[in-house]
């Protein structure tokens, strides 16, 4: 890909930003995104990647406490009926 | 002095010219190789004797360049002296194997971490993360994980921070999937041992057990039970407790308590609010106490309000949003579970559970919940006028409202046309957000929600039974 080129993506976007058109900045971003190098559209998404990997992995965490506490809560039912069971007899 | 010792080293060894010193004249003098050999070591020892924060860097930078200039043919007589020393000559070899473990080991984390980055997550994250959702459908997920998996790749070659980043997250993020499945598994053990508990005594009616085996079987079922109350002592488990609450006098104290508590002007709306959410929770507790016998004390109810209130104060509406449902699942599988409670409210509550989650996924109820709260913030915004300008103004005068004006080119005394209302509009996020408790709203309005669901999972029958008013 040509410098021209990188700098004509640049400015069309930068272009529509500068009088607040962000609707429109966000749409030619998205068209031309394909038209980036490979290492720069690496480089655009690296940090949001990260930042939702570790959202999703504080998700995963947060199921892996209610699965505990579904367990335990499994295992005292257990308890319970048997109590219950002892009651009844 | 270089080119000189590279032309002895290595082109002169067969045609040496009686007027060119020797190689063994250079390297292997005695008193030339003691005298560079002590200035060398003098040297090594000051660096490598001094702060120990630096000593191995700057002892691998020495051999490293050594050893650079070694095989380039630019080693001076003293470097090869270095080599001469048997210490040093050892440390060069470990600097270099060191080096060339180091970089193995960067390659394998490179591809590791390169192999971790799959389509099927690009596809969810750009679903359901807010975060990366603006880059879903950029590129295609296989296009998409494999231009990231690329670029950090290089980043990882290159020691950038962000591979260390990309890294530590996705081993986070595996070691979390890894422990749910375990505990998935577990808990998918248990449910099935409860079943063949129920399915024993059939077996024996079935004459598939002599008496002996099956009380040997319930002696060892006893064992464990105790084992798991003792547990349970010992932990003393939220879960129970969360269910075995309800006397009902207890309940009054603890709402009066926390009435009082939030009865300051100001307050009213929420604390009724919030009053009703507990009146909600205590007939689901009334309705367990009584089906399963529990106890209950006015600290455990109080210590059960603090834990929801923890979670209601919860920064991400994120984690209440994966904590609901789960909770519902959860509760609605207990009581399809058990015979007492499915026989006290009648088969459809073994559907409980599955209606709950599919009614919370159901898109209506997120249209319902996103219409309400934005209904309610523009009743606000009518209702204050003064008040939002007020607010408007100071968020103006605000240093990070200028910042961020600034990053988007614009200047408050020279505004461009259409300026103003990006201005506006910015403000009006900032209060959606900050002023209105955009997020406590949501909270609540998923509180009301999951007990009105489950309660009306119960048939008016069921109600009635339970003396659950109608207005709850």
């Amino acid at each position: 890909m040509s410098t021209d080129t990188l700098v004509d993506i640049y400015n069309s976007i930068a272009d529509k930003l500068a009088v607040g058109d962000e609707k429109g900045a966000m749409e030619t971003f998205r068209a031309r995104f394909k038209e980036l190098p490979a290492d720069v559209q690496g480089a655009i998404l690296t940090r949001p990647f990260i930042g939702t990997v570790r959202e999703e992995a504080k998700r995963v965490e947060s199921l892996v406490e209610l699965e505990k506490e579904v367990i335990a809560g499994i295992k005292i039912l257990e308890i319970l009926k048997e109590e219950l069971g002892k009651k009844a007899a | 002095m270089g080119e000189y010792l590279k032309k002895l080293i290595f082109e002169k060894k067969s045609e040496e010219k009686d007027d060119a010193p020797k190689l063994k004249d250079v390297v292997n003098n005695p008193l030339q190789q003691a005298i560079l050999g002590e200035k060398l070591k003098e040297r090594f020892e000051a660096t490598y004797s001094g702060n120990p924060a630096h000593q191995d860097e700057q002892v691998a930078f020495q051999i490293t360049e050594l050893l650079r200039r070694f095989h380039k043919g630019e080693a001076s007589a003293r470097d090869l002296t270095i080599l001469n020393d048997p210490t040093l000559r050892r440390s060069v070899a470990e600097e270099s194997i060191r080096r060339a473990q180091e970089e193995e080991e960067k390659k394998e984390r490179a591809n590791q971490l390169r192999d971790g980055i799959r389509a099927e997550d690009i596809k969810a994250f750009g679903e359901s993360h807010t975060e990366f959702a603006p880059y879903a459908g950029l590129l295609d997920d296989e296009r998409m994980a494999e231009v990231l998996g690329e670029h950090l790749y290089n980043l990882m070659m290159k020691d950038d921070p962000d591979a260390t980043d990309a890294w530590e997250a996705l081993q986070r993020l595996g070691a979390a999937r890894k422990e749910l499945d375990n505990e998935e598994a577990h808990a998918r053990v248990l449910v099935e041992k409860y079943r063949i508990d129920k399915d024993d005594y059939k077996a024996l009616k079935a004459g598939h057990f002599t008496e002996k085996e099956y009380r040997e079987l319930k002696e060892e079922r006893e064992e464990r039970a105790k084992e798991l109350y003792e547990q349970y002592k010992s932990t003393r488990n939220w879960f129970v407790r969360m269910f075995s609450w309800t006397e009902i006098e207890a309940e009054k104290d603890a709402d009066r308590e926390m009435t009082a508590k939030m009865g300051a002007a100001g307050e009213k709306a929420r604390s009724l609010a919030r009053d009703r959410v507990y009146a909600q929770k205590g007939y689901l507790g009334q309705l367990w106490h009584k089906l399963t016998g529990g106890k209950s004390s006015g600290a455990e109810v109080r210590d059960i309000m603090s834990r929801i209130g923890n979670l209601e104060k919860s920064t991400a509406v994120t984690d209440f949003e994966t904590y609901l449902p789960a909770f519902a699942n959860v509760l609605g599988g207990i009581i399809s579970k058990d015979e007492k409670l499915v026989s006290a409210l009648g088969r459809e509550s073994l559907d409980l559970g599955k209606v709950v989650v599919e009614k919370w996924d159901a898109p209506e109820r997120k249209r319902s919940l996103s219409s309400k709260t934005e209904a309610e913030q523009k009743q606000r915004k009518t209702l204050n006028p003064k008040e939002y300008q007020q607010g408007y103004e100071s968020w103006l005068r605000n240093p990070q409202t200028k910042r961020d004006l600034q990053a988007r080119n614009i200047t408050l005394n020279n505004l461009q046309p259409g300026q103003e209302d990006i201005v506006k509009d910015m403000y009006g996020e900032h209060f959606k957000t900050e002023q209105l408790g955009d997020v406590a709203e949501r909270r609540r309005s998923m509180w009301d929600w999951f007990f009105e669901m489950l309660l009306n999972g119960f048939t008016s029958d069921m109600r009635s039974k339970l003396r659950i008013p109608a207005n709850i």
